[in-house]
Parts: structure tokens; sequence; C-alpha cells
């Protein structure tokens, strides 16, 4: 044996290397984010520069994609802690344009000193949300928290439920599964590639739609989301600050499920393919109203972005996702709702357990 | 780390680097195999790797002694002594929670709880398969066979050999070992052919039997009562096909990677589902594990050498535990006893006469095939419960179907490879072989991207957990 007889193997992994490369260029020309040329933004008049905006974190000692400020409060200033989840982190655009940051700034101009903490990352889900909470909630003391977060949920909880049945083709139990870890450093690489991405979504999403696909998450999907809430509610409380839910909003609702574009569609698919389209409309329907009632229930402010921005397109540049526009209303909506606790005194200095009178 | 995982795709390669520099130095050769092999076994859970390795050092001790050993008793004794280790290891983790469970109600009446008795510990991969391997060597050599293998790191290589270590195919002694003891074949040529089995396996794997599960089979055995009669049909014709694609997959892998390290394993799978009688399927179907049992288990326990009723006495036994080996539930032992009622019958009155009479080949085979689906409904259900529904699911469901064409198209695609001769098959690869280098390359490095988007959630391969 000699290396000659792996020829083969060299020549297909230059293959994937020239494929990758010319596909990130194409990302590169088309404003994607890529290994080797990193993230750009397609967001016309945004320039690369301005993504990572010095004034804005996340640093070392700043866990927040928002303005960089101190621990230490002032009196008589007020401190909101934004979690969610990609919706709001939108590493495709700079901090300054997210909802969060806007609605900083629009809160602002109405007077006063109120910050903003975007405690928002890609990818996670409530129970990330109050573990961040647990871990620095406490040392940043928001008066208020607001949750915006549901479709991160509805993925996670599809994997549960007899609706999102893993494929293990195996009977009985399953010591396999159990074993492997698939989140290893090397399925992290391989995610990040552009192929991986491109073929994620050409491939994998039209086979998603090829499922057998459930049309709701039903009672015991609801069930969980609501027990997420309620722990969301309960950890805001205990570190004294007052929760505030959001409805969750989408690019089209129930009267626009004939029209909804492919790209859209094929976007769904695209990591989870459990849920029909019309099992997203009304998965989400569903959780909307679980979160008014628990909000009626529990005596929370509900900011109802659904109201406001669901079934616009053109705030959305997916199924769940805001163009700059659509922050900006979504930021506009929060604003309106919070003015009234702007005129309020802190909780710090109120204490008012739980509630908003 | 499974074949079909990105891990694999980053680890084979960098193997079979570290085994051509060392290839000319046959020890550091054989280092690398058995560190190799280690790692892949560890990539699972790290602590089981110590049972791989008591497991080696038993049977290479037990081996050295029973050649050594001249008295029948004594030698009887180290067999016993070592079959005792070797199950012994396989009952504590695969049996011996589903033991207590069965005799928890019995006892409960007696008012014990032995649920304590309970333990948490996972099933090791692959324990089954090396385990058989082992003992056959033990038993080989205690029936006079001459596979004794004094080298250590050679013996070890022998039962952790990465590419059939967690799902076979089970190699004996005498096919492996002595292929240690010579400088492997790896040859361009065998690099080629073994990486196109390699492809083959995969798509085997990823394209057709995580297809059929992901598309239908899976949502239907979960809650059969949500689908029509048909659908139920179907899936069940479709984890007939899922099961078999899924597992000579695996083999194909493993043979093939095997093959580019210049080995040659067994074949383990030859067209099951075209069988004129159960007993051919048996002789087609796990090839490996069949044999196993028929050579160490059914001959041992007097085979077709005794009276007729002590015959089918042993089909039955042979199977019973043949269903058991593959999981310890009480749908896995239903599939064995089923097996081994058909096997009785087919020995009572031949195959032939039993199962078809004069029915045309065609017939045989569809009648066959037919009485293996039944079985494997068996095989998969989870329980009584679920048994029940999907057999009442059948016969009341009505007709309609949730699944989409894809779905058929991919079952289409099962059927016709099956019946496609394999001189076809070989005529199409000995055309592939013979493009150049990098038109094979472009198109396999094509294919990886494809089974990446093909692969939605990396589910396992069906018999690790056997």
């Amino acid at each position: 044996m000699n290396l000659a007889c792996l020829k083969l193997f060299f020549w297909i992994a230059c293959f994937l290397v020239v494929g990758e490369v010319g596909l990130e260029f194409r990302a590169k020309l088309r404003g994607w984010e890529s290994i080797l040329f990193g993230l750009t933004t397609s967001v016309p008049g945004v320039s690369q520069g301005g993504l990572g905006d010095a004034e804005f974190g996340p640093t070392p000692s700043f866990p927040f994609r928002s303005r960089v400020i101190s621990m230490n409060r002032q009196p008589g200033d007020h401190r909101y802690w934004l979690a969610s989840s990609s919706h709001a982190e939108d590493s495709y655009l700079p901090p300054s344009m997210t909802f969060p940051n806007i609605l900083e700034r629009l809160l602002k101009e109405k007077g006063g000193d109120t910050a903003v903490l975007n405690a928002s990352r890609a990818g996670i889900d409530i129970p990330e949300n109050v573990n961040d909470l647990k871990r620095w909630g406490g040392q940043w003391r928001p008066d208020y928290v607001i949750l915006y977060q549901l479709s991160a949920s509805i993925t996670s909880i599809t994997k549960r439920t007899p609706a999102g049945t893993r494929s293990q083709g195996a009977p009985a139990l399953n010591n396999a599964a159990k074993l492997v870890d698939p989140i290893s450093w090397v399925n992290r690489l391989v995610e990040m590639t552009t192929i991986y991405a491109n073929i994620k979504g050409q491939v994998s999403a039209r086979i998603g739609a090829n499922r057998v696909l459930a049309n709701d998450l039903g009672l015991q999907g609801e069930q969980e989301y609501s027990a997420m809430l309620q722990d969301f509610i309960d950890t805001t409380r205990a570190i004294e600050s007052v929760p505030i839910l959001m409805t969750f909003a989408t690019s089209h609702t129930r009267k626009h499920l004939a029209v909804i574009p492919k790209d859209i569609v094929l976007g769904l698919f695209k990591y989870s393919s459990f849920l029909s389209v019309e099992g997203w409309v009304t998965s989400i329907e569903r959780m909307n109203a679980a979160i008014r009632r628990i909000a009626a229930q529990e005596g929370i402010m509900l900011i109802d972005v659904e109201d406001a921005v669901a079934g616009h397109p053109e705030f959305f540049r997916d199924f769940v996702h805001f163009t700059p526009a659509g922050h900006e209303a979504v930021a506009r909506t929060m604003r309106d709702a919070l003015m009234v606790l702007e005129r309020r005194k802190p909780v710090l200095s109120v204490v008012q357990r739980g509630t908003v009178r | 780390m499974s074949f079909n995982s990105a891990e694999f795709l980053f680890f084979f390669p960098l193997v079979l680097l570290a085994y051509a520099v060392t290839f000319h130095r046959e020890r550091w050769r054989e280092v690398v195999l058995l560190l190799a092999s280690y790692l892949f076994y560890m990539s699972w859970n790290w602590r089981y790797a110590g049972l791989l390795m008591l497991s080696t050092v038993v049977d290479y001790s037990v081996g050295r002694l029973i050649v050594r050993e001249s008295r029948p008793e004594v030698r009887k004794i180290i067999l016993v002594a070592s079959l005792c280790s070797n199950l012994g290891m396989l009952c504590l983790f695969k049996y011996y929670n589903f033991f207590v469970e069965l005799v928890g109600p019995a006892t409960t009446a007696f008012g014990l709880d032995v649920s304590f008795l309970r333990h948490e510990l996972l099933l090791p991969v692959g324990i089954s398969f090396y385990t058989f391997q082992t003992m056959s060597y033990t038993i080989d050599l205690y029936r006079g066979e001459k596979v004794l293998e004094k080298d250590f790191l050679k013996f070890a290589v022998f039962v952790a050999f990465f590419p059939q270590l967690v799902a076979g195919p089970i190699v004996r002694a005498k096919l492996f070992l002595p292929q240690l003891h010579r400088v492997p074949m790896v040859t361009h040529e065998r690099v080629q052919s073994g990486l196109l089995l390699v492809f083959r396996g995969l798509f085997k794997k990823v394209v057709i039997a995580d297809l059929l599960g992901l598309l239908a089979v899976d949502k239907v055995f979960a809650n059969p009562t949500a689908f029509s009669s048909w659908d139920l049909l179907i899936a069940l014709y479709a984890y007939t096909f899922q099961i078999y694609y899924d597992f000579s997959g695996y083999s194909d892998i493993a043979i093939g990677l095997a093959r580019i390290l210049g080995f040659d394993l067994p074949q383990n799978f030859n067209r099951p589902y075209l069988s004129q009688s159960v007993r051919e399927f048996w002789a087609r179907w796990h090839i490996s594990l069949s044999t196993w049992l028929r050579d160490y288990l059914y001959f041992s326990l007097g085979g077709n050498r005794v009276a007729p009723w002590r015959v089918r006495v042993n089909l039955m036994i042979t199977m019973l535990l043949g269903g058991l080996w593959h999981g310890a539930a009480l749908h896995f032992i239903a599939w064995g006893a089923y097996h081994g009622v058909l096997l009785m019958l087919a020995s009572r009155k031949g195959d032939e006469v039993v199962l078809c009479g004069w029915w045309t080949t065609v017939r045989r085979q569809v009648v066959c095939f037919h009485l293996i689906v039944l079985g494997w409904l068996l095989f998969r259900v989870q329980d009584l419960p679920n048994l029940v529904q999907y057999v009442e699911g059948l016969a009341k469901n009505g007709m309609g179907t949730q699944f989409h064409g894809l779905f058929y198209m991919i079952l289409g695609l099962a059927i016709t490879l099956h019946i496609v001769p394999m001189e076809r098959w070989k005529e199409i690869e000995a055309h592939f072989l013979r493009l150049p280098i990098p038109v094979q390359a472009s198109m396999y490095a094509f294919l990886l991207v494809l089974y990446c988007g093909f692969t939605l959630e990396s589910p396992s391969f069906i018999y690790f957990q056997f």
C-alpha cells in the first residue's frame, strides 16, 4: 500500500473544498454568512462594518446584544430585559437596527433614562432564556422582563410529542440513540459550511415537506408551552422583576394559507419538518391564545405584536424573522404599550411583585 | 460515531492516512488499527471500552488455556467458564432488567418488590456482536480447530476491528486471523471497489432506509390508529424493506471499509426477500448470525441428527434464542417463536410442500415474502397493545392515504433494487469503476453532499441496539 492508493480520497476532498469555496464566494456576493468571508449583510444601505457597532455588546463582561451600559443602576432609570432568540438577536443586522435597541431609542426619545438589555441568542428556547435570567438577572436587576419566544418552542416541543416522533426505525429501546451525541464540534463545523446550508435548503426542506405532517401540536404541546411560560414568570418574579408577555407574529396567517410563497414554506421545513404549514399556523394561534390566557390569569401586561404586525409580509424576511421595517414596527408597538410603565417609578424602588396595574 | 455521521467523515480518512504511513511496519499497522477501533468504540461511551478489553483478555487467555490443556473435562470447565463470562456480561447489560421486570408481577403477588434490583446501565453498543465473535473463537478452539492466536495484539484487533465491531458481520476467527498474519492486500482497485461498496451502503441507509422510516414507517407505528388500513399495510411493507436496507447497508459499508484496509469480511445478505422458503430466507438474511446460531447452538443441541421431535425442539430453541439475541423484549421472543414454528413446519413436511406445495417459484416467493412480512410486524411493534392496534387498524381503518408521492417512489426504488439481478449490478459497477478517477471522485463528492441533505435527523442504524 502506498499513498497513491488513496488518490480517490484526495480527489473527493478536492472537489468538496472547491465546491465549498465556490459556494462561499457565491454566498458572499449575495450577502450571506460564510466561514471564509464571515458575516455580511444584504440590507441595502448597511455597511459590513456596521454590523458590530462598537458601542454594542456582547462583550466578555456584557452578555447582551445592546448598548453597553454599567451594571449599576442609577436612581430613576428604567431597565428592561428582552428574552428572545434569533428574532431579536438578528445577527444579519447591526444591533442598532434590531427591535430591542430601536425600542430603547424610542423610549429615550420620550425622556428619561431607559436601557433595554437584549438577552436574545439564535437557537435558544424559553428554558435557556430562563437560565440566562437565573444567571445574570440578579446582577443586572431589570425592572421588567419581556418574553418574545414561540417558533423555537414549537420546534423543540414537536421533537418531544407524538407529532415529532424521531426517526429511529427502531423497535423498543434504542440505546444507540441515547448514546450518540449529535452535537459534536465536527457536526457544528459541517453545519457551518455553505454546502450544508445549501443542501439543507434545497434537499432536506423538500424531503421534510413530504413527511406525514401534523396539523396541530395539540393540547399536550400547549400544556408544555404553558409550563415553560409559567417557569419564565416564576423565575422573573423570583428576581423581583415584572414579567411581560408578547404574542408572536408571523408573516402569514390563516387567511393567507393558500398564498404563502414557496420559499417561505421551504424555510419552515428546513430545520423542522414535523408540522404542516397549516400545523404551524394552527399551533401559533393555539399558543398565542395560551399567552393571552396566562397573561390575563397572572395579571401580566401583554404586548399584542400579533395583532399589530402579523400577516404583513413586508415586515418579515421569512415566516418569523423581521425585516428592518418589521423591527421598527415591533419596536413601535412595544413602545406604545410600555409608555404606561415609563411614566411610573421603576419597579426596583416600588417592588410590585409580579403585577403591573 | 456512526458510519453515516459527520464525525466518521473525518475519522476514517485520518485513520487511513495513519494506516498508509505505518503500513509496511506490521506492529505499527496493528497498533493503528487497534487504536482506531477503540477510539471508534469509545466515541459512544468511553467507559465501555473496558468491557471490550475484558472480553478480549478473557478469551485470549481462555484460548491459550484450552489449547494447552489435554484433559477433556478440564477443557470443558475452561470453556464453560469462558461462556459464563461472556454470556454473563451480555445478560447483565442486555437481559437483566428484562428478567427483573418479567418476574416482578409474580413476586409482587407474594408481597415482594424487586424493582430495586433494576440497574440503569446503558446497553453497550455492539456487545451482542463482539461477544458472539469471541465466543465462537473459544468454541472453535475447544472443538479442536487450529485457530489459536498467540499474539495478543492481533487477537485484540480481531475482536475490536472497527468496521464490523458494532453491528457485524460476525466474523469467525478462522476467516479473519489468517488475514492479520499476512500483509493486507491494499491495491488501487480494491480501494476503488471498497469505496463503491461504502457508498452503496450509504445509499441504502440514507436514501432508502432512513427515508422510508422518516416519511412513513415511524409515524405509522407510533400511532397506528391515525392511519388507514391501506397506509398500515404499505407501512408494513415499507418497514420490511427499511430494516433490510438499513442492515444490509451497514454490512456493505463494513465490508467496503474493511476492503479498503485490505481485509475481507463475509457477505451478510443475499437478496433475502426472493427466498422461496423460510429456511432459504435464513440462509440469505443476516448470514453471519444465522450460521453462527446453526454452528454453535443448533449443532450443539444435536442439530438434525436426533429424533424428529428433537429436531423441531432444537429449531424452536435456536429461533427463540435468536429472537432474544435481537433484544430483551417479549415481541422479539414472539418473532423468534414465529420463525421457529415456520421452520418446524418446514422440517416436518419439507419447505415446498408446507409453504407452497405445487405453486410456481414466483408464487412461492410471494408466499414466503408475506410470511416474513408478518414476522416483521411482531418485530417492529413496541408491545402487545401496539400490535392489537395495528392489526385492528389493518382490518377496520378503511382506505385513503396520507403518504406523499416521494414515499411511494422510494418504496418502488427499494423493491426494484431488490429484484434486479446481482449480475446486472456487477456490470454497472464494473462500468463505473472504469471511469477516470476524477470523474468517480466528483460523483462521490456530489453523493456525499446529497447524503447530508437526505440525513434529516441522523437516525442510528437499527441493528446498533442489538
